[in-house]
This record gives structure tokens, C-alpha cells and sequence, in this order.
């Protein structure tokens, strides 16, 4: 008399991939044949239980396949508002940058080295800079006024 | 009865750049009803079960690029489903193999108005308490031992495909069912 089969053994038979010497087991030994039956029996039930209790009418289908179908329109929809939104922002930050940059900038005048050694001549001969000319010219102009005040001033006096 | 990792011929002709809308459509209407009863067998919770269907078919939806045929789509498919009920499972935190006693007993019941092909009212006893004895021992399952144990007997997938949707080697496989296997024949013994 051969072993009894292991779980292995029967986990294959029970898969209906029962291998030949489980197979010679079987068909001699009365009491695992008579579990195997038994076992077949409550797998087939529980198989048929849950189909039963998976069974659902065809309106049941066909509102799933709609909800499904309608969630994957949502999420098409929200990925075409997606790209039509990065898209916008794309272009306005475009816009942005490029007003950003202002009006093309011009190179400055070529001037020969003669011409700005003249330039620098005249800056350096400036009693006052460039940049403080308007400031000089305001004192100027206050000093020539108070200097006619004065005169003015004297004037009536004598 | 369950088509075991059948896929739409579209779907797999499709390997190169997944899924068009269209071939996607035949696929939900191919693979809605089995991956239904997977996710009701796992979850045991009908709106659940519904919900995560939908899911399912959602996020296969979004990768559907991605599919290169490499299983085929019913694998896939799984695969997805069984992802999905394991966040659901822990996500929900909650102790899901209790709602078995409702729900097993509810597949019990849906059973008993099955059919009856016994002869006799002792064979009939005989077959319930079979059946019962299967349910109560598959509530001892751990998770993966439960998956495997579904995705075989109840959908009838090849070894190979079970290791594919589950991410595992065959051999843990084998392992898993033997195990569940196991449990059941300790239980129908009692």
C-alpha cells in the first residue's frame, strides 16, 4: 500500500492535474478516493454558491458599463481641460517674458579713439562733472540773483 | 461557470500600444461579471464589490498604454482587482472575513436554492454541511492563501496565471493552495 497523497498531492488533484502516481494512489485506495469525491463535491458547491451569489440581472451590467464609461469621460474631459489649460498658461507666461523684456535694446554709437580722447578731454577740463552741470548752473543762478538784490538794495538806499 | 484568463483577442492583438478606446470597451464587457465575483468572493460586500469593479476598470483605463500583453488582459485585470482589495482591506481597516458569517451566509443560502441534485434529504444535509465546512475553513485562510484559493477554485486560472495576477513565484502558489487545501480537508473531517 503506497502513501497517502500530501496536500500538494491534493491541491493538484483537486485542480484536476493529478499526477500519475497520485492517480495509481487513488484508484486503489478506497479512502482517499471517497475524499476526493467528497472534496470535488464541497468545491463544486462552493464554486456554484459564489456564482449565485455573484449572479446579477443584465440592467445591473449594462449601469455598470454606464458609470464606468461615464467616469472615463469625466477623467477624458479633465484631461482635455488639462491640456487646454496648461496650454493657455504656457502662452501667457510667453507673453509675460516677452513684455517683460522691453524694446530691443540699440548698440551705442561706434565713436574712433581721436573722438573720445576729446571726450575725456573735455570731461577732465570741466570745472564741474557732467553729471552735476544742471546743479552748478541752479547755483550759478541763485549767486546772480542775490548779486542784483544786493545792487538793488543799494540803490534805493542811496 | 468562470472563463479562466480568457481575454478579449482584440486586447491582446492590441500588445503594442495597449488598449484603443473602443477594444476597451470590449473588454470591460468580456471581464466585468468575473472580476465582480472575484472582488465579492475576496470583499464579501456586494456595493463594495461593485465599486471597486468600476475601479478597476478605471485604473486599467489610465495605464491601459502600458499593457504590452505580456499576460493577458484577464491577468491583468486580476491583478488590478486584487491590488484593490487589498487597499480597500486595509485602507477600511476593518475585519472584512467577519462579514463572511453574513456573507457566506448569504452564498450559503443563494446554495441551498440551487438545484438540489442529491438524492435524498441526508445526501442534501451531507452537501451543506460540506459546503459550510469549505466556507469556515477559508475563513482561517490568510489573505494570499484566500486569493489563491479563489482565483483557482473559483475562477479556475492555470497556476501560472494565479503567480502573474499575484505577483508571486508558482511554487508559493502551489504553496498557498496547498495550505487552503489543507485547511479544508482538517475541517471537513470534524
Amino acid at each position: 500500500m503506497q502513501a497517502h497523497m500530501n496536500e500538494e498531492s491534493w491541491a493538484a488533484a483537486l485542480s484536476g492535474e493529478l499526477g500519475a502516481t497520485s492517480q495509481a494512489h487513488i484508484e486503489t485506495c478506497e479512502e482517499c478516493r471517497a475524499e476526493a469525491q467528497s472534496l470535488k463535491r464541497a468545491l463544486d458547491g462552493a464554486r456554484e454558491s459564489l456564482d449565485a451569489a455573484a449572479e446579477r440581472s443584465e440592467v445591473f451590467w449594462i449601469r455598470q458599463r454606464a458609470e464606468i464609461a461615464a467616469r472615463i469621460r469625466q477623467q477624458r474631459d479633465v484631461g482635455h481641460r488639462l491640456v487646454w489649460a496648461t496650454g493657455v498658461a504656457t502662452l501667457a507666461l510667453a507673453a509675460s517674458l516677452l513684455m517683460r523684456q522691453g524694446p530691443p535694446r540699440t548698440a551705442p554709437p561706434q565713436i574712433s579713439d581721436q573722438e573720445l580722447l576729446m571726450q575725456i578731454e573735455s570731461s577732465v577740463m570741466r570745472e564741474v562733472p557732467e553729471a552735476l552741470a544742471p546743479s552748478a548752473l541752479l547755483a550759478q543762478e541763485m549767486a546772480q540773483a542775490a548779486q542784483k538784490n544786493s545792487n538793488d538794495e543799494k540803490g534805493e538806499q542811496q | 461557470m468562470p472563463q479562466a484568463s480568457t481575454a478579449a483577442p482584440k486586447a491582446n492583438s492590441a500588445t503594442a500600444a495597449g488598449f484603443a478606446d473602443e477594444e476597451f470597451d470590449a473588454v470591460v464587457r468580456e471581464h466585468q461579471r468575473r472580476i465582480y465575483r472575484l472582488l465579492l468572493s475576496i470583499l464579501r460586500d456586494p456595493d463594495a464589490a461593485d465599486t471597486l469593479t468600476q475601479e478597476c476598470f478605471l485604473r486599467a483605463y489610465r495605464s491601459r498604454a502600458k499593457f504590452r500583453g505580456e499576460s493577458s488582459a484577464g491577468t491583468w485585470l486580476v491583478r488590478i482587482a486584487i491590488n484593490l482589495a487589498r487597499d480597500h482591506i486595509r485602507s477600511r481597516r476593518r475585519a472584512f472575513w467577519q462579514r463572511l458569517v453574513g456573507g457566506g451566509e448569504r452564498a450559503l443560502n443563494a446554495a441551498s436554492e440551487l438545484p438540489d441534485h442529491a438524492a435524498s434529504p441526508e445526501r442534501a444535509l451531507a452537501a451543506r454541511q460540506e459546503l459550510a465546512a469549505v466556507w469556515a475553513a477559508v475563513e482561517d485562510l490568510s489573505p494570499q492563501q484566500r486569493e489563491a484559493f479563489f482565483l483557482r477554485f473559483s475562477e479556475e486560472m492555470p497556476i501560472g496565471e494565479i503567480a502573474k495576477a499575484m505577483q508571486l513565484q508558482t511554487g508559493t502558489v502551489k504553496s498557498h493552495l496547498a495550505r487552503a487545501v489543507g485547511a479544508i480537508r482538517l475541517r471537513m473531517k470534524r
